[in-house]
């Protein structure tokens, strides 16, 4: 037997004819349904954007404060800015992601809308592994400077150890950044058990980011106009 | 084409005619869906359900998936109506929607965690369209078997050449160019018949 494309085709389109019949739309349910669900996930949305901004004011208000009332002490200074530094770019790398995504035009031609898709994609992947690297440098010795001295406690006078303990633990912080990504793509694939595990270091391998780069390649060879070559 | 051949529906027409089956239309609804575009969006569903099912079809084999991908479907067509200009037709709009949402649905599918509800408390049925594609012949069989094998873009072309696309109207779709789209199907032609010449029947 010699089955072809057209064949195939012409049975396609019989079927079609059948399924108009086939299936049903209850027209008032649907309506009520998509009424109710859009309600319920704009609120999700909208609680989602809330409450990250709530959650940064007092970060924001606070490392403000910090900054403005230690211009002349560069110890303390450096750190606050950049924790305030860091805690800005998140916000702002999360509200911008998020309303790159509910923008998204899926009625666009199809290579377009998902290459747009990708990109925004590799943004998320891209912030989370940095933030995660460079947020657990922050969030330790240099918060901890930070909130002290707000205290009134300087740390680097606690003790004559403190000093070198920060050093050593700032200098661990850098260190570790190399040190999870090299350790991230070689645990890569090799995690059998934890599915949301291996999801963190498919993230700061960076392994996802690739998943999507080979897809745009994908996208773009299909571009192309392979009668032209 | 079938769907390409429906008289546009404008916006005042589909809003009489289904006002009247729709006791409290206009009195409730959230942004950025007006009432007007809500019903007229369904009235135009109505005509087009089958897209739906279709490109679900093809792009899901588990029917628990199929069911999800299209709500996902319908939710995001229902969305993304308010953008809808008449300046490609609804059928062509309405494939550009369901199948970006297909090939993300596709390739996402182990991430995903299924919170979605049954499809029938949508108010949309589609379990007769389920046997009714399931009581599949040897050329659906051979069909399944070629899609099963393919991309999720060349799944696409796929089922628009299908669905009596010309090559310009899958191009734009698609968004590649004409010539693109013919070799394409070409080489998915080509394909098919080695395939067979290789296996013969498929079973």
């Amino acid at each position: 037997m010699n089955l072809t494309l057209d064949d195939l085709k012409t049975e396609w389109l019989a079927r079609d004819r059948q399924l108009e019949s086939s299936l049903r739309m209850n027209t008032l349910l649907l309506r009520e349904t998509l009424l109710e669900k859009h309600g319920a996930r704009m609120g999700r949305v909208r609680a989602g954007d809330v409450s990250q901004i709530l959650f940064t004011i007092p970060f924001l208000a606070f490392f403000g404060w910090f900054i403005a009332h230690h211009l002349d002490q560069p110890a303390f200074l450096i750190p606050a800015v950049l924790l305030q530094v860091w805690t800005v770019a998140m916000l702002a790398l999360g509200i911008q992601q998020r309303s790159g995504l509910r923008a998204l035009d899926y009625s666009r031609p199809v290579v377009a809308l998902q290459g747009e898709i990708e990109q925004i994609k590799i943004a998320r992947l891209t912030t989370f592994k940095w933030a995660f690297l460079t947020g657990q440098l922050l969030w330790w010795i240099p918060f901890l400077l930070v909130v002290f001295k707000a205290l009134g406690v300087d740390l680097f006078t606690v003790s004559a150890f403190m000093p070198r303990f920060i050093a050593w633990n700032i200098a661990f912080g850098i260190a570790f950044i190399p040190f999870a990504l090299w350790a991230s793509k070689l645990l890569v694939g090799r995690l059998g058990g934890s599915a949301r595990f291996q999801k963190f270091t498919d993230g700061i391998a960076g392994s996802d980011v690739v998943v999507a780069r080979e897809f745009l390649g994908k996208l773009a060879r299909f571009e192309q106009d392979v009668a032209a070559r | 084409m079938e769907a390409n051949a429906k008289p546009k529906v404008t916006h005042s027409a589909t809003q009489n005619a289904l006002r009247e089956s729709l006791p409290n239309a206009g009195q409730e609804t959230t942004p950025p869906m007006t009432p007007t575009l809500t019903v007229e969006f369904l009235a135009r569903l109505e005509s087009h359900k089958r897209i739906l099912f279709k490109v679900a079809y093809l792009y899901c084999r588990d029917r628990d998936d199929r069911q999800d991908l299209v709500q996902e479907m319908l939710i995001q067509c229902w969305r993304s109506y308010e953008r809808f200009d008449g300046r490609v037709q609804f059928s062509t709009w309405m494939y550009r929607v369901a199948v970006n949402v297909a090939i993300s649905h596709f390739r996402h599918e182990g991430a995903r965690i299924r919170d979605t509800v049954p499809l029938e408390d949508y108010g949309l049925d589609i379990a007769a369209a389920d046997a009714l594609f399931d009581d599949a012949g040897d050329n659906m069989r051979a069909l399944r078997q070629l899609i099963d094998g393919l991309d999720e873009l060349n799944r696409a072309l796929i089922l628009l050449f299908l669905e009596g696309f010309n090559s310009e109207e899958i191009a734009a779709v698609v968004g590649i160019s004409a010539s693109n789209v013919s070799t394409r199907i070409n080489r998915l032609k080509t394909k098919l018949q080695a395939e067979f010449n290789s296996q013969g029947q498929p079973t």
